[in-house]
Order: C-alpha cells, then sequence, then structure tokens
C-alpha cells in the first residue's frame, strides 16, 4: 500500500508537472515554497487569530523579521499534507483532542522542549507531539430572564434536573462528561469513560435538551431563552455578558478543554516553528493573549503577569482551575473512532 | 423550448457536412473534457480508491458504513429528506410557474425578479436568516403567539420543519425554471382546441397541459432531487441530529475524526447513488444532458 | 381557483423574498448581538466591518476568484457546448451528461477528492486552486446557457459562410458569437454567481490570505453571531440584485434567449 502509494505519486508528479509549467507559462501566479521570510500558521481564526496576531505574531516578526499569515485550520488538510509531503501550513493550532489523535496517526512532528520551556506548565499540557495552549470551559450557564436569581443550577446533576429545556453540544467529548458528572460520577474518576452509563444518563433528559451545533448557536439560544439554560464554552458568553446581554455562567463542574500548538510531520522550518511556539508559550505571549480573549494561559508563570479582574474571568485561574477538570485527551484519541459512533447513533 | 429542436429532423446525415466544420466543432471537446478528466474524474476516482484502501486495503470501511452504524440512518435520512424536498418544491413550484406561463409584461418581470433574487442570496446567509424567523422568540412564533393560534412558543428549531423550509426555499427556483421553460413552449391553441371540443377548464388541464408540461417536471424533479442530496449548509444549521445528512457526516468524518477512509467510503456510496438517479433520469428524458436542463 | 391561485403564488413569492427581507432591518441594529426586530437602530456594525479588515479583503478575494472563474467557465463551457451542439459526435450524449455532472454531484465529494490533487499541484497558496475548483462546479452553467441559445438557430448560417471561404474562426468570430452572445454572459454571470456563494470548495482550496466571504460568514457564524454578518449580507444582497438586474435589462435587450434559467 505504502510502495503503491508512492508509486503512483511519482507518476502522477510527472504528468501533473506539465499543467504546473502550463499554468506558470500563462504568467499565473508561481507558487514556490518561500524560504522562511513567512510562515503560515493555522488557527480557528477570528477572534482567536486577532488575539494571536496582538500577542504573538507581531512579537515574532518583530524579533525575527519572519512574516506570519493567518491560515485557517481546516484540519481534514493535516493528513494530505503530511502524507503527500506537500506543505500548507508550517504550525497549526487545533483542538487538543484532534491534535492528539492526529499524533497517534503520526501527523505531528516531536516537539523540542529543549526550545519550548515546560517547567512553569500546568500539570497534563506538555505532550510529545502537541503542547496544551489555552485552558478553555465547558460550563453551566442560564438565560437570567428565564431563570430566578438563586434558581440557577450550581452543578450538572441539577442542570439534569432543571424545569424547562436545555441546551448541549451535539458532540460525543465533552457531552458524555457532563453526563456522566450528572449521573455521580466523580469529576477526577472520569475516565476511562462509562460509556453506557453516560447514554443513560443522557436518555433521561433527551426529550428536553437541544442539541446545538457551533459555539455560537450555543450562545443566540441562550440569549434568545430558546432554552433556559445550557453548557457552552466560556468565550461564546463572556462578551454578551459584559454587554448586557441576559446571561450569566459558573465554572462549577466546567470541563476543561484545550487548543494545542503542533508542527506537521516534515514540515519545513521545523526549527523556526519550534522558536514560535516558544514565543507563544512563554508568559509574556500566554499572558497578552489572556488579556484579549478569555482563555486561560497553561504556564502558570503568566498568571503572575495578570489582573485580579482578567483572572476572574479565566479558567486556569488558582480560584476556577480547582472547580473543574482537564478532557482526557489522550482517552479520546485512543477510543474516539469506538465511542463516538455509539454517541451518534444514541442521539439520532 | 430548445430541447424541441432535438425532435424536429436536421440535416444530419453525411451529405449534409461540407469540408470539416462540423470535425473541427468536435476536436473541441478535448479541451473541457481534458480539463473535467484531470480536476473532476481523477479526484473522484482517488476518493473512491481511497475508500478502498485507507487505512487498510479492504472493504473494512463499506461494512462500517453499511453495518450497524449511525451511517447508513444518515444515509437514508439524506434519501429521504432529498425526496421530500423534491415534492414539496414541486408543489409549490407548479402553481407560480403556471400563473407565470400566462403573465404577461411587468407583472412577469416582476415575478421572474422575485424567483431570483434567493437564487443570487447567500445560502449559509439565508440560513441565518431562517434561524431568526423560527427562534422560539422569533417572528412566526410572535406572529402565530399574537394571532392567538398558540398560547406557548412552538419549537421549530431544530427540526424536521425549519429544515425543509431552508432547503426547499434554496431549492424552488431551481424547479420553477425548468417548469416554466416548459410550460411557455406549449402551443395554448391546444388548450383552446380542446375546449372547443368540449373539454371542461379542468379537463383541458388534466388531458392536455399537464402531459405537456411533464419534460419540465422531470427536468425540475431530477436537478432538485440530485442537488439536495449534497446539503450541508441547511441541515447543519437549522437541522438536530436526526437532520445530519451525508454532506455533513462527511465533512466532520474527515474535519474532526480524522478518518479519511471512511469519509471516502461514505463520499463513494453517495457517489454511486447520485450517479444512479442520474443515469436514471438522462434514460426518462432521452436525450442530451443539457438539453434536458436548459428546458 | 381564480382566486386561490394568485393568492397561492403571492404567498409562495413573498416566502421567497422574506429571508432578505429580514436581514436588512436586522443589520441596523443597536444591538451586539442578533435580535429581531432590533430595539434600536444603528449603523456601528456597517462602520465595524469596514474597520475589521479581513471583511474587505474577503470580498476581494471572492472578486478575485469569481472573475476568473466565470472568464474560465465562460472558456471552457463554449466550448463544449459548440463542440456537443455542432460537432455531430457520436457519443455527443456521453459528453453531455459528463459535462454537466459536475454541477449535479455534492460539492463534498469533490472537494475532499480536489484537495490532494491541488496539494501535489502546488497550486494552493494562491487564488489558482479554487478557481479551478469552482470552475469544475460552474462550467456545467455555461454549458447549459450556450448550449441552449445554439440550439436555438439552424447552423446553416455558419455552414453558408464557411462555403463562402470563411474559416472556423471568422464563422465563429462574424456569425456564430452574434447568436450566442447572450447565451455567453447570463452563462458567464451565473457561473460568477455559483464562485461567489459556494462554501465546500472553498473550505477545502482558498489558504491563507485567498479566503472568500461565504467562508468568513461560515466562519464567523460558527464562532459569534453578531450583527456585522447581516450587514455583510445586506451589502451583498444590493450587490446581487444589481447583477439580476442587468442579467433582466441584458436578456430584454434579446429575448430569444431569455428561456435560459
Amino acid at each position: 500500500m505504502q510502495i503503491d502509494r508512492r508509486f503512483s505519486r511519482m507518476t502522477r508528479r510527472g504528468a501533473m508537472k506539465g499543467v504546473a509549467a502550463a499554468s506558470l507559462a500563462l504568467g499565473l501566479p508561481a507558487i514556490l515554497r518561500a524560504a522562511p521570510s513567512q510562515m503560515v500558521v493555522a488557527t480557528g481564526g477570528g477572534k482567536l487569530e486577532e488575539a494571536y496576531q496582538k500577542s504573538v505574531y507581531t512579537p515574532w516578526t518583530a524579533k525575527t523579521g519572519i512574516k506570519i499569515v493567518g491560515a485557517p485550520n481546516t484540519s481534514a488538510k493535516l493528513k494530505a499534507m503530511v502524507e503527500q509531503k506537500a506543505y500548507e501550513w508550517d504550525i497549526c493550532q487545533v483542538a487538543a483532542e484532534f491534535a492528539a489523535q492526529a499524533a497517534k496517526q503520526g501527523l505531528l512532528e516531536p516537539l523540542d522542549y529543549g526550545v519550548i520551556d515546560k517547567s512553569k506548565m500546568l500539570p497534563n499540557t506538555c505532550f510529545e507531539h502537541f503542547i496544551v495552549s489555552d485552558v478553555v470551559a465547558y460550563h453551566i450557564a442560564w438565560n437570567t430572564k428565564n431563570v430566578k436569581p438563586g434558581a440557577e443550577p450550581k452543578n450538572w446533576a441539577e442542570f439534569w434536573k432543571a424545569p424547562g429545556r436545555r441546551g448541549l453540544w451535539k458532540r460525543p467529548f465533552q457531552t458524555m462528561e457532563v453526563a456522566l458528572m450528572a449521573d455521580g460520577v466523580d469529576k477526577d474518576k472520569l475516565y476511562p469513560l462509562d460509556v453506557d452509563r453516560a447514554l443513560k444518563s443522557l436518555d433521561k433528559i433527551k426529550a428536553s435538551t437541544l442539541f446545538w451545533n457551533t459555539g455560537a448557536q450555543s450562545a443566540q439560544i441562550l440569549i434568545d431563552g430558546e432554552v433556559e439554560i445550557s453548557a457552552t464554552w466560556n468565550g461564546r458568553v463572556h462578551d454578551p455578558k459584559r454587554a448586557g446581554a441576559p446571561v450569566d455562567y459558573h465554572y462549577n463542574q466546567a470541563l476543561f478543554v484545550s487548543d494545542a500548538w503542533a508542527i506537521p510531520k516534515g514540515a519545513p522550518n521545523k526549527k523556526e516553528a519550534m522558536e514560535m511556539i516558544a514565543l507563544a508559550m512563554s508568559p509574556r505571549g500566554q499572558a497578552d493573549f489572556a488579556k484579549l480573549i478569555p482563555y486561560g494561559p497553561t504556564n502558570t508563570a503568566a498568571l503572575a503577569l495578570l489582573d485580579a479582574p482578567t483572572l476572574e474571568a479565566l479558567p486556569s485561574s488558582e480560584a476556577n482551575f480547582k472547580k473543574g477538570v482537564f478532557l482526557d485527551v489522550t482517552y479520546w484519541a485512543d477510543n474516539g473512532d469506538r465511542v463516538g459512533p455509539m454517541f451518534e447513533k444514541w442521539v439520532l | 423550448m430548445q430541447g424541441r429542436s432535438t425532435l424536429t429532423s436536421r440535416p444530419d446525415g453525411p451529405t449534409a457536412r461540407p469540408w470539416s466544420a462540423t470535425g473541427f466543432y468536435g476536436w473541441l471537446l478535448a479541451v473541457p473534457t481534458g480539463f473535467l478528466a484531470v480536476f473532476f474524474a481523477w479526484p473522484l476516482l482517488r476518493v473512491v480508491w481511497r475508500g478502498f484502501t485507507d487505512p487498510h486495503p479492504g472493504l473494512a470501511n463499506f461494512v462500517t458504513v453499511f453495518g450497524d452504524g449511525p451511517y447508513l440512518f444518515v444515509l437514508w435520512n439524506t434519501i429521504e429528506t432529498a425526496a421530500t424536498v423534491t415534492v414539496l418544491c414541486l408543489l409549490i413550484a407548479y402553481p407560480i410557474a403556471y400563473v407565470m406561463s400566462k403573465a404577461r409584461g411587468m407583472s412577469l418581470q416582476v415575478m421572474a425578479a422575485l424567483v431570483l433574487i434567493p437564487l443570487w442570496t447567500s445560502v449559509v446567509i439565508r440560513s441565518y436568516a431562517w434561524m431568526v424567523v423560527f427562534q422560539r422568540r422569533g417572528i412566526l412564533n410572535d406572529l402565530l403567539l399574537a394571532a392567538g393560534i398558540v398560547d406557548t412558543p412552538v419549537r421549530f428549531l431544530p427540526g424536521s420543519f425549519g429544515v425543509h423550509v431552508g432547503m426547499v426555499h434554496i431549492m424552488l427556483p431551481f424547479m420553477v425554471l425548468p417548469l416554466l421553460s416548459s410550460m411557455r413552449s406549449i402551443d395554448r391553441t391546444l388548450l383552446r382546441a380542446a375546449a372547443v371540443l368540449g373539454a371542461s377548464p379542468s379537463n383541458a388541464f388534466l388531458k392536455v397541459f399537464l402531459p405537456l408540461s411533464l419534460p419540465g417536471v422531470n427536468a425540475g424533479v431530477a436537478l432538485v432531487f440530485m442537488t439536495s442530496l449534497g446539503f450541508f449548509v441547511t441541515p447543519a444549521l437549522l437541522g438536530g441530529p436526526r437532520h445530519m445528512t451525508a454532506a455533513v457526516l462527511i465533512e466532520q468524518q474527515a474535519n474532526t475524526y480524522l478518518n479519511w477512509g471512511l469519509a471516502s467510503a461514505l463520499a463513494t456510496t453517495l457517489l454511486v447513488i447520485t450517479l444512479a438517479i442520474y443515469l436514471v433520469y438522462l434514460r426518462v428524458t432521452g436525450g442530451a444532458a443539457e438539453a434536458a436542463l436548459a428546458r | 381557483m381564480r382566486v386561490a391561485l394568485p393568492s397561492f403564488t403571492a404567498l409562495a413569492l413573498v416566502y421567497l423574498v422574506l429571508p432578505s427581507l429580514i436581514i436588512v432591518p436586522m443589520s441596523f441594529s443597536n444591538q451586539l448581538y442578533l435580535t429581531f426586530p432590533p430595539p434600536g437602530w444603528s449603523t456601528q456594525w456597517y462602520g465595524a466591518m469596514q474597520t475589521d479588515l479581513s471583511w474587505p479583503q474577503a470580498a476581494a478575494n471572492s472578486f478575485l476568484i469569481g472573475v476568473p472563474t466565470a472568464l474560465l467557465s465562460v472558456a471552457l463551457g463554449t466550448l463544449a457546448a459548440l463542440a456537443v451542439v455542432r460537432g455531430r459526435l457520436r457519443f455527443a450524449a456521453a459528453a453531455s451528461a459528463l459535462l454537466v455532472a459536475p454541477m449535479l454531484l455534492p460539492h463534498v465529494i469533490i472537494a475532499i477528492g480536489l484537495y490532494p490533487v491541488m496539494l501535489d499541484l502546488g497550486l494552493l497558496r494562491g487564488y489558482l486552486g479554487v478557481i479551478i475548483g469552482h470552475t469544475v462546479v460552474a462550467m456545467p452553467l455555461v454549458f447549459i446557457t450556450v448550449a441552449a441559445a445554439l440550439r436555438t438557430y439552424s447552423e446553416s448560417l455558419e455552414l453558408a459562410a464557411m462555403t463562402c471561404g470563411a474559416g472556423p474562426w471568422s464563422a465563429f468570430r462574424h456569425i456564430t458569437f452574434p447568436m450566442i452572445r447572450m447565451g455567453v454572459v447570463v452563462g458567464g454571470l451565473l457561473a460568477f454567481a455559483t464562485s461567489f456563494d459556494e462554501l465546500m470548495l472553498s473550505l477545502f482550496l482558498t489558504g491563507p490570505g485567498t479566503r472568500t466571504l461565504p467562508r468568513l460568514i461560515w466562519e464567523q457564524m460558527n464562532a459569534y453571531l453578531t450583527p456585522t454578518i447581516a450587514a455583510v449580507a445586506t451589502l451583498i444582497l444590493g450587490f446581487s440584485l444589481l447583477l439580476l438586474a442587468v442579467v433582466a435589462v441584458l436578456q430584454r435587450a434579446r429575448p430569444v434567449e431569455s428561456q435560459a434559467p
């Protein structure tokens, strides 16, 4: 199979070269691999990319002269890139559970922890092939017009019992974990997940639950009162709450999820990529990022650089971090293709 | 209208061919087909190939697709949704096209514009507008509550209702246009002749007009059904878990689970279904595909 | 029946324009999040759109991709139509089926197939990859409209010109092209519109700096629902109406081709 693919690639390359040459002859833009005067960093885009632009890319360019171009991290692309050794990205930032899966499939370059300083990192954030860069909370939130002060669910068990409609994410990861917490599983004893128990727990609320697709939807249904309570990510409700939207939240029993930096296996500019990740993971880089978007640093040294009001909103501040628990990315990398379809089938 | 020229006899015999003009035209086909061979046929072959080889050679991915997982349900759901949307489109579009086919001048222009406007509005944005209409505190519920039809807001989202309304909205122009083309080419003197011979208006419609408009119905149904099989945005935004379509599933397998083999196997299955329907359609219409669609 | 039919049609037409009627007022909302009807009015989201550079950039990209897509589709689609309608090919029906197929197949299949091919060719860092991808799905529209135009008149005119000594190019330039011009223009506009609204191929084939409007709208919608999206939608709607008016005027000038969808 491996030989087959290489063979077919060679003949394909030969056949395609003519086409590429023709496109050059037509004066169309030549797409050549630039010397590292520029690097491509793939992220989730939007506000996240804006925040990295200010907190990491600009200082990096000032320091090295290497420009950073942002790209959307359509994760399916990673596999094709590595298989064909044709790289669109130098560095990518993807969901940590995706990074774990990609690492398992051999798609990521091992990180050089001689360049990246991991001495002050939170536990379970430094992996061989990726480094966890932020802490986002998947937590309980409610509409303040429909839920009277004091009546909001304090934990997932109350979230399950609350009257009215509730929202949960339409994906297995995170939703299965909170289903177990609702059923009384201790937050530190979630893994390995008891899948049957999680689905049985979800059975109890299926009829009154709206399964949403995207973070934006979760915020919108909360604000509109489409649901009384919902699980959501803190970055989605932080700004609307400040702007006076009828929504509030807390971090009790929150499930902490993350993004991670990684380098596609075999990507050129590996050395510079390590250095940029090191800069992004430095206390200053992490603190500047957290000031722009309420995703907590994973480098504990960054927390010391932040003021109290900022810390209050961050999932990884000392006070908030002990309220919740980290999602086990290795569990999902090892069991995702088995547990995922079980959930998808249940939810149908 | 244009399709009719295929029915009338044309000087197709070799005697009508002066030197190499038509031969020259034939050679022109090399350029577009070459383009499609490299950028359409070849990529599709690679998808099929991957379905059988990734991560291991064999039928494992197809066993998963047709096995005890959620995949078969999703494929079936995709077909069922496409069929529902097609039927709804036909029921709504036929009267519109009928009225338009009789209209003239300004009123025709206005109606044509109203049919075409959605065609030029982003699908993503339209789905987003429907979200606003169907929310629990949305416009529709406001109206229903104000009119006293319901006491508590109706839950439209996520649900079949929203998905169907959104998809029908997107596909409706693709049903109206072929119907209109076909109806406008119907010779109205035939209807008058039927009336003279004593047919009631409804009889004349059923026995004369309806059969003559069938080519447009065929074209519209095929176009709408095949396109609906590939829907992504609308079900992803307006649908709940039960409304997952094959396109959403394929994207999710490739993007979230990094499972290109299964994504390719699903894509191959969807490809086979679509091509089968396409072939049946070509059989039914009997002519060149483009002529049938332009009709 | 006399009342029922027109009122049903009127209702159906209202249904068709309803989403557009909602988006416009929403774009003038004074709220940070989406509400309808908005409690107050402001033009701040149009301002926000200008300051956030990604919107103008995405709009520029959509044009830089849409226009070449339309031109390439016109070139390839017209050649295909000439060959199929005038070429007297034995396999014309098969060729026609192949040429129309890309428009009908789910884009997601084409997208996951085309991405590795484009990687191999190294076409993803610029606009060329996505232009080619969009042309694959847009070309059938030109093929359909031009073929329809070609079928509306007899080829005896061209044959006459050629008999009188005109070469194929000259016959095309002076006889064929003027007859099918409207089909070409309408097909080109439809091709542009397809590219302008295409999401799935753009998700896979656009890279850094080539992100299109539908893709940016999609990304923003997955992350934050703000009235900026409504403002963008309103502007796009205005632009689309303009295009539509152009098509209408062109078609009125030449009613022969007005059947082309």
